[in-house]
């Protein structure tokens, strides 16, 4: 049975390369593959048939992760989380964070979606990051993390910024506001050294 | 959208849970929108002297977002702008000669693409984009989509960026401390 890398090496694989590629299955992959993104992020399709994307994507020597809310044929609970262990997945993402422990005793990177919507609101999903310790923190929207990261408690793991983020301008300043990297549909970034 | 419709919107909305006291500063097109609320404080402020112009009626507790709901906030208590989640709320509400917003959220561009499907696309029905503060980064061709008029809401905190996007929304939700400083006049 395939075996994720340990989180810090996946992270490590990001913070050398920090432009992800978010896709939907079977859109989009030979771009992904031929690209320098480390990580290909699988956002939407039907997540009953990946396994075969997966080992493509590993194939060419990247990373995986993949987003259990929003593909379809899957339940985000730990059933779900460990039909995509079984498929190779690298990493889970997800907006419940009582699906982390999930995705960690599985040897995944956990990577716990934080949905940025009010002031009022960031406290709390602090806790809720607290609480539920990934190896990962994704904000979205991505575009606005350089706007708002001095109003967001700090947190203890590296951050992902998605959503929105489609020049290199936008990269440079999600990275420079302290970002691990970023995910991105936006394929002339992918694997893009905007450092 | 008919000009009565649009005329309904303040161009600030103020959110309050109508538990505190919160003044709309004088001199600003501005209004009171309740949330994080119940059913009670509801109707209490609508009866009051500073009635809210605008609920988010998913968010009060004991009020049902349903078209009873809708209709008793709209018809019984006259609140002109209604908020919700539900688009089939957001069009009972353009029934009764009200303002619907339906809200849409926009973390990424696929999401928000997904999000608007569901939007009814009818008179008097608008949108609120959440979080507000991500309209300034909206391709043209995104912004086009968004049906009008758009309340931007969240997560806007200075008045550079609530210029900003009061430049591209009809109007946007703030603080009552941003309202104050808004109403002190522009930045340039």
């Amino acid at each position: 049975m395939y075996a994720p890398p340990h989180p810090r090496a996946f992270i490590a694989r990001i913070a050398a390369d920090p432009c992800c590629a978010a896709i939907t299955a079977g859109v989009s992959v030979d771009a992904a593959l031929s690209s320098r993104a480390p990580v290909v992020v699988i956002l939407r399709g039907n997540g009953l048939s990946l396994p075969p994307l997966i080992r493509r994507i590993h194939a060419a020597g990247k990373l995986v992760a993949v987003h259990i809310d929003l593909i379809g044929g899957l339940r985000e609970d730990r059933s779900g989380v460990t039909w995509l262990a079984e498929a190779g997945a690298d990493a889970v993402i997800s907006s419940h964070g009582q699906l982390m422990a999930a995705i960690r005793s599985e040897g995944m990177t956990a990577i716990h979606r934080l949905l940025l919507v009010r002031n009022s609101q960031l406290d709390s999903a602090a806790h809720a990051i607290g609480r539920s310790a990934p190896h990962i923190v994704e904000v979205l929207p991505g575009v606005l993390f350089p706007a708002i990261v001095d109003r967001m408690p700090p947190f203890t793991v590296p951050v992902l910024a998605g959503g929105f983020i489609r020049t290199v301008t936008d990269v440079r300043a999600v990275l420079n506001a302290g970002a691990l990297g970023v995910t991105t549909s936006a394929a002339a970034l992918w694997g893009h050294d905007a450092r | 959208m008919p000009a009565d419709a649009t005329r309904s919107l303040p161009r600030i909305l103020i959110p309050t849970d109508g538990r505190h006291a919160v003044e709309v500063p004088p001199g600003l097109d501005a209004g009171l929108l309740l949330r994080d609320s119940d059913l009670a404080t509801l109707i209490r402020c609508a009866d009051s002297g500073h009635p809210p112009v605008a609920v988010e009626i998913d968010s009060i507790a004991g009020l049902g977002s349903d078209d009873d709901g809708v209709d008793f906030v709209t018809s019984r208590l006259r609140v002109p702008i209604i908020l919700t989640r539900r688009p089939a709320l957001a069009a009972r509400a353009a029934q009764h000669g009200r303002l619907g917003l339906v809200h849409l959220f926009g973390y990424d561009s696929t999401g928000l693409a997904r999000s608007l499907e569901g939007h009814p696309r009818i008179d008097r029905v608008g949108s609120v984009l959440s979080p507000g503060l991500v309209v300034a980064h909206l391709r043209p061709d995104e912004l086009a989509r968004l049906p009008r008029p758009l309340l931007a809401y969240g997560l806007i905190d200075d008045v550079p960026d609530a210029e900003a996007c009061l430049a591209i929304a009809d109007a946007i939700a703030v603080r009552p401390v941003l309202a104050l400083r808004l109403a002190a006049g522009p930045t340039s």
